[in-house]
């Protein structure tokens, strides 16, 4: 949506508007998560937390080994993406929408199995104000990565480039983006065995 | 696994340091949460890739 020159033009307010909204819905929605998340983890006794974090941590470290070593688990996941049909609601309404799924993200595609690490974070560290930073963080960097499309696409206009060209070009990074999700599930979950766990 | 040893065996070494200074320093809860807010950024900069 954000990349088609039509929808940048398009009538209903301006796409500064839309992104912002989107933008803010992203943030919301990821840090409200984080806060009940981290509500619901304060209310479970600290050493159940600090072993749910060691199994899962171990879970983690040999997903991502196997990824590393080239293999491929696919991620438990819905795997779809935001419904078409929300752009017949008016713009403001499915940058909103968009906004508030992806800011979550549970209900899309999440692609790497690292993502677990978001909301598994906010509920087991058992703080509300943590699980607010950490998922808050996630959903700010998926609400800023429209900014960054629409720059790409702007410059693409202004240099007489195909806008079109961008998506695949970006898509074409996913085999590399897979092995960085892997090294640092990999990572991040020996942290937590070494911290937490032994 | 073997194939691809020093990659998995540097993230791993990495991961292990940074454990054992997390827990060394007993200040588990602050610098847990400041690599998993940088991981939380990783992750929706990395989903930028997908379909």
């Amino acid at each position: 949506v954000i990349a088609r020159p039509d929808v940048l033009r398009g009538s209903a307010g301006s796409w500064q508007a839309r992104a912002l909204l989107y933008t803010v819905a992203a943030l919301s929605a990821a840090g409200l998560s984080g806060l009940v998340l981290g509500t619901l983890g304060r209310a479970i006794d600290p050493s159940t937390r600090a072993g749910a974090a060691t199994l899962l941590a171990a879970v983690g470290l040999f997903v991502g080994l196997v990824r590393l070593a080239g293999a491929r688990l696919a991620p438990l996941q819905c795997d779809r993406e935001t419904p078409q049909s929300w752009l017949h609601q008016g713009l403001r309404l499915a940058a909103i929408k968009n906004g508030l799924a992806l800011g979550n993200g549970a209900t899309t595609r999440l692609g790497f199995w690292s993502w677990y690490l978001i909301p598994l974070s906010a509920l087991l560290l058992g703080d509300p104000l943590a699980g607010a930073a950490i998922y808050g963080v996630y959903g700010l960097t998926r609400g800023v990565s429209a900014w960054i499309w629409i720059v790409m696409t702007v410059r693409a206009h202004r240099i007489g480039a195909d806008p079109r060209d961008i998506p695949p070009r970006i898509l074409g990074w996913g085999h590399v983006a897979s092995y960085v999700s892997a090294a640092q599930l990999t990572a991040v979950a020996t942290v937590v065995l070494v911290a937490v766990g032994f | 696994v073997l194939k691809r040893a020093p990659l998995w065996l540097v993230v791993l070494a990495s991961g292990a340091v940074i454990g054992a200074t997390v827990r060394i320093e007993r200040e588990v809860s602050g610098a847990l949460i400041a690599l998993l807010i940088f991981s939380s950024a990783l992750v929706g900069l990395l989903q930028q890739t997908l379909p």
